[in-house]
């Protein structure tokens, strides 16, 4: 008998006992199948299956929300940067995929907002729920990677953690110990604690939204949290729609009262860990909300169904849980001081370290990152001298940025001073290479120290760990001293938590002959990034502790060269950063910023050199810390001429070391893309007095550019009088003032500030000379074409009488070039850059600029063979002349398509290109793509069609 | 469209292939759009779907319904086939990402876990093939009454039977189908 007729047969039968009474079946079904046991056994699965009540025919049929095409609108937006490999989930609000994001090559969470909720709610609730989520960086709140939205569709990623939420922990059987709960709810205090600070609430703490990973909680999911301060940011929810889940809601939450604060997070987390020890969270009892305090009752209840809970910790939740939240514990912060206090005794840091002492030989410092550096800083020391007992590892929760400050020389001797900064930079290092939390690069942080050896300098004892943390935006510091014991030296450092003055751990001492400090100094880093690694991360064994310090030979050339690049000497830099390799072939940060100050000097032969070290350093780049890593990319990117790639370089190096320069870096990348608002956005957001940027006049520079360029002239005129004030000495303050002075237009204004400049030096490339080229320039482009014309001819005459006074002056004979084409002089202009392109062959921009005039003088081909090979580093330079000269031969088609191209890989000098190549951008105006290339996001004039062409 | 529901109704298999693109578009734009609107977490009722459907394709004046029933009918194959493609495609979803615990898991967010995981849609469906084999009109009343909302006296009027059949049918099929998915591998 086949299956199908074996299940006619026994559907019969089964249809025929269901109509007998109970007691007769058995006999008659073993009658009808006639000893056919294989009938037999599937009319008793009839049967049973008749019996049992929930199979899945009697579960309602329900059609799944399933965002149609939600999937595959999203696979086509993200196509080119992260791959769908499955959805994961769906939230209230949001759809959740698991993705693979190309660039890193590394799998992510992929969050994004339902169409349907999109539109009910606006997409603003949920970008603000990004935006939120995107001020919080913490070690136990799952971070944010990126954001954006993909076919309408906001949508954000996140790192992808394997584990479970802490809702899936609690469904399991077993009871989650004691100890456990209090280190988890420890996480989450801290995570809590943070974004309270941030002015974030949650307001939908549940176990849902808790994964537990290796032991350690991180919150997930800011979905619902909302800005405390209701004034300035009213609430989207709207009235009536429940946020958060019930029994996780505090009282006041629940009634829908306005002003939830804080405080229903500490309610929340007071539930959460109740249900963590008791297995429910608390339901509200009748007598609660008479008025009396409900926490003793609460602990009470908690001690009796656990008895394994500290007294402490059940006081603890019950005093969340109290109904009024004026009773309640105020703030997250409290939490995690009750924890640490009760939870897991520390030592305390000693406060108020005074700094004082003798000042120490060699200024150092600065900017490993940025392209061209500050001035240089004097170097003091403090005196220090301390204790430091404490458990080796670093247990508490770190948080980032951590900074490493020079280690204090407490051996009287100042022969060892350099030995201090070996040490704090080379565990920085080592810090970068754990890669688990930011970190302060090490020339802001030796830059914070000094400025706090100045200050108390001035007056009175500073703390110098909170200085640093405050200069540096650093939360931790690692600080540490050496001294002599006989023929050793003796190391030590402590991992201090600022804010909260509490000293996290301390390694044990390392000693080392005094012939070769550095073995104790690999060991104190060794211990130091392993104590980081477990704070952070216990499943990491310490990554790159297999590299060793330089020799102290190598780093003493290493620190010659930082002084060198400081002071802007990238020749001789590049002399001592390559002595230092030769004498260490390990220390590749040697020729890391040997490629810098070789890129730093500006000529093609320095660029050519860059490039074979970075091609060196490329078979080095596996023992690369991240943070290097990023910055060789980064100089990659800017000698392929891709500054797109450079942009992206900066801003991760920016992630992970957010208090360094790199921001700078990245701004100066949008200025040659020509995308001054994303510049502008970059450098307001950073405190230029304050940290790494504090004397640094090129960000003011860069801000003058930016706010030109987005047609803000007063913005402009402020950045200018704002640097010309805290830099005097640097001249281009006044020449950006005039521009923004032409600019507008506010011309006796324009006529006093170049006035003021006639008693000021004048053998220098700022000169009056250039600010009145500028000024004309900026004039004609901004519509006072004949005003224009007047102070280009004075610029002319100002700077030929002074060239006669200093003949051959390159940087007059420049600016003379540069009017006289203005001015349609072309053989004048030729004849002085043709001259200055042959006597500085290293400057590839003259030769650019000699091209341009013999293209004007109908020599076209001839322009064109002379830019033939030239910029190698620069194609988007390239691309900016060979555009120019197109539009000069009468093919502004060409022309723009060429701008286009140069714009795409960065043109350095782009924020001057709209006003000095004026004359050639009117030959383009034709081509209606020029408007949009250059007018997208910018505010400056641009050329139009004359009516007869 | 009324002639091929009636020749559908005939067993006229290839009118029924005919109409059955029709409903089954509707059905599939009638979902989308009412999810889109529905607040989070929410799920619609096939049965008020395919009602949905009767009622907006009876109300376009293209065609004439004459009998609400035979509608249901085609729906309900259709209704099947729009979850079962649904399923498919988030069971798919499921396995791209491997079997790993996750951020979040799927079945967490859902509500309550009440509704059928696309797994157990798809393995009812693969059992109503079977179940055909053994008896075709049994595979029809649960499409009717499960996946179109048919109640007993309307699928005894499709099929032409006493409601007293379709009533013992459903009993079958039900005990057939809770059986044959009881024995799938991995389960319980």
């Amino acid at each position: 008998m086949s299956d199908a007729a074996r299940w006619v047969r026994a559907l019969e039968i089964f249809q025929a006992a269901l109509d007998l009474p109970d007691d007769e079946r058995a006999a008659w079904i073993e009658r009808q199948t006639g000893g056919d046991e294989d009938l037999r056994r599937d009319v008793e699965a009839l049967l049973s299956a008749h019996g049992r009540e929930h199979g899945p025919l009697d579960r309602p049929l329900a059609v799944p929300p399933e965002d149609e095409g939600l999937q595959e609108a999203l696979c086509e937006a993200l196509e080119d940067r992260y791959r769908l490999e499955g959805e994961l989930g769906r939230g209230g609000m949001a759809v959740v995929f698991l993705a693979r994001e190309a660039k890193h090559d590394r799998t992510v969470v992929l969050k994004v907002i339902r169409p349907g909720i999109a539109a009910r709610y606006g997409v603003e609730r949920f970008e603000r729920e990004i935006r939120l989520a995107a001020r919080l960086s913490h070690p136990n709140i799952l971070g944010l990677l990126d954001s954006g939205r993909a076919g309408g569709l906001p949508y954000y990623v996140m790192p992808h953690l394997s584990g479970r939420t802490l809702r899936a922990r609690l469904s399991g059987e077993e009871r989650i110990p004691a100890r456990e709960a209090i280190s988890l709810l420890r996480d989450v205090a801290g995570a809590l604690a943070h974004a309270h600070a941030a002015d974030v609430v949650h307001r939908d703490l549940k176990p849902d939204n808790i994964l537990l990973v290796d032991g350690h909680a991180y919150l997930i999911d800011f979905g619902v949290a909302k800005l405390v301060d209701a004034e300035t940011d009213p609430p989207l929810t709207r009235s009536g729609d429940a946020v958060g889940t019930p029994r996780y809601m505090a009282p006041e939450q629940l009634a829908g009262l306005s002003g939830v604060d804080r405080r229903a997070d500490v309610y929340a987390w007071g539930q959460l860990a109740h249900e963590m020890l008791v297995g429910v969270p608390r339901e509200l009892a009748p007598g609660d909300l008479e008025g009396r305090d409900v926490a003793p009752d609460i602990a009470a209840e908690l001690q009796t169904a656990r008895p394994d809970v500290p007294a402490w910790l059940a006081a603890l939740v019950g005093r969340c849980l109290e109904v009024r939240p004026s009773r309640r514990i105020g703030s997250a912060g409290e939490l995690v001081e009750a924890l640490d206090r009760e939870g897991i005794p520390r030592s305390r840091l000693r406060r108020g370290r005074g700094l004082a002492g003798a000042g120490l030989a060699g200024a150092v410092a600065l900017a490993a990152l940025a392209l061209v550096v500050g001035p240089p800083l004097g170097w003091r020391t403090g005196d220090g001298s301390r204790q430091a007992v404490a458990p080796s590892a670093v247990d508490g929760v770190l948080e980032g940025p951590i900074a490493v400050l020079p280690f204090v020389n407490e051996t009287g001797d100042p022969a060892f001073d350099l030995l201090g900064r070996l040490a704090g930079d080379w565990i920085t290092e080592g810090l970068h290479a754990v890669g688990l939390l930011p970190v302060v690069p090490w020339p802001n942080s030796l830059a914070a120290a000094d400025q706090a050896a100045a200050a108390s300098a001035r007056g009175g004892p500073v703390d110098l760990a909170s200085f640093v943390a405050a200069e540096t935006g650093a939360t931790t510091v690692v600080a540490g001293s050496y001294f002599r014991v006989g023929d050793a030296l003796r190391f030590r450092a402590e991992v201090v938590d600022v804010r909260l003055g509490r000293v996290l751990g301390a390694p044990p001492a390392e000693t080392a002959p005094v012939t070769e400090p550095q073995i104790a100094i690999e060991a104190l880093r060794d211990r130091l990034m392993g104590s980081v690694a477990l704070a952070t991360d216990e499943r990491l064994a310490p990554a790159g502790s297999a590299r060793r310090p330089p020799t102290f030979e190598a780093y003493r050339a290493f620190d010659a060269g930082m002084e060198k690049y400081i002071s802007q000497r990238y020749a001789e830099a590049v002399e001592e950063f390559f002595r230092a390799f030769q004498l260490d072939t390990t220390f590749t940060e040697a020729l890391l910023l040997a490629a810098t100050n070789l890129y730093n000097r500006g000529t093609r032969t320095g660029m050519a050199r860059a490039d074979s070290v970075l091609e060196v350093l490329a078979t080095r780049r596996g023992g690369f810390t991240r943070f290097q890593e990023l910055r060789w990319t980064f100089l990659r990117a800017l000698l392929d001429s891709d500054a797109e790639a450079a942009l992206d370089a900066a801003r991760r190096t920016g992630e992970i070391a957010p208090t360094s320069r790199t921001a700078y870096n990245a701004a100066q990348s949008a200025l040659d893309l020509m995308r001054p608002a994303l510049a502008r956005r970059t450098l307001e957001r950073l405190d230029p007095d304050r940290g790494s940027l504090r004397g640094w006049p090129s960000y003011w520079t860069a801000l003058a550019h930016a706010r030109h360029l987005t047609g803000d002239h007063e913005g402009e005129l402020a950045a200018a009088r704002a640097m010309r004030s805290r830099h005097p000495e640097r001249r281009i303050a006044r020449v950006l003032e005039v521009r923004a002075l032409a600019a507008a237009g506010r011309r006796e204004e324009l006529e006093q500030a170049l006035e003021e400049q006639e008693t000021l030096s004048t053998a220098t490339y700022w000169s009056l000379g250039a600010a009145l080229v500028v000024a004309g320039e900026e004039l004609r482009a901004h519509g006072h074409a004949a005003e224009g014309v007047a102070m280009l001819e004075r610029g002319v005459a100002w700077l030929e009488a002074r060239l006669r006074e200093t003949p051959g002056l390159r940087e007059h004979r420049y600016w003379i070039g540069s009017a006289l084409y203005d001015l349609g002089k072309w053989s004048e202009a030729e004849s002085v850059f043709t001259s200055l392109a042959e006597e500085f062959p290293e400057r590839e921009s003259y030769t650019g600029l000699a091209a341009l005039a013999l293209a004007r003088m109908g020599r076209v081909d001839e322009a064109r063979r002379r830019l033939s090979g030239s910029f190698p580093y620069s194609l988007g330079e390239r691309g900016a002349f060979l555009g120019r000269i197109a539009g000069i031969a009468g093919d502004p088609e060409m022309g723009v398509t060429l701008l286009i191209e140069g714009l795409r890989r960065g043109i350095p000098g782009a924020p001057w290109l709209h006003a000095a190549g004026w004359p050639d951008l009117l030959l383009l105006a034709e081509d209606p793509r020029l408007a949009a290339v250059l007018g997208d996001g910018t505010a400056i004039p641009i050329p139009v069609p004359s009516p007869g062409s | 469209m009324t002639r091929l529901l009636r020749r559908a109704r005939a067993g006229d298999e290839a009118a029924l292939e005919r109409v059955y693109p029709l409903v089954y578009e509707e059905l599939r734009a009638i979902a989308a759009r009412r999810l889109a609107g529905e607040a989070p977490g929410h799920t619609l009722s096939a049965t008020a779907l395919v009602n949905e459907a009767y009622v907006k394709l009876a109300g376009s004046g293209k065609v004439e319904w004459q009998d609400r029933a035979h509608f249901l009918a085609v729906a309900a194959r259709a209704m099947r086939q729009v979850l079962v493609d649904r399923a498919r495609r988030r069971a798919a979803g499921k396995r791209g990402g491997g079997a790993r615990a996750t951020t979040l898991s799927g079945k967490d967010l859902r509500a309550g876990g009440r509704d059928l995981e696309p797994e157990d849609l798809l393995a009812l469906d693969e059992a109503l093939e079977r179940l055909e084999a053994v008896d075709p009109r049994l595979r029809l009343v649960v499409e009717l009454r499960y996946f179109g909302g048919l109640a007993e006296g309307e699928i005894a009027r499709v099929l032409d039977v006493h409601p007293k059949t379709v009533q013992r049918d459903w009993m079958k099929a039900r005990a057939w189908l809770h059986a044959a998915l009881r024995d799938r591998p991995g389960r319980e």
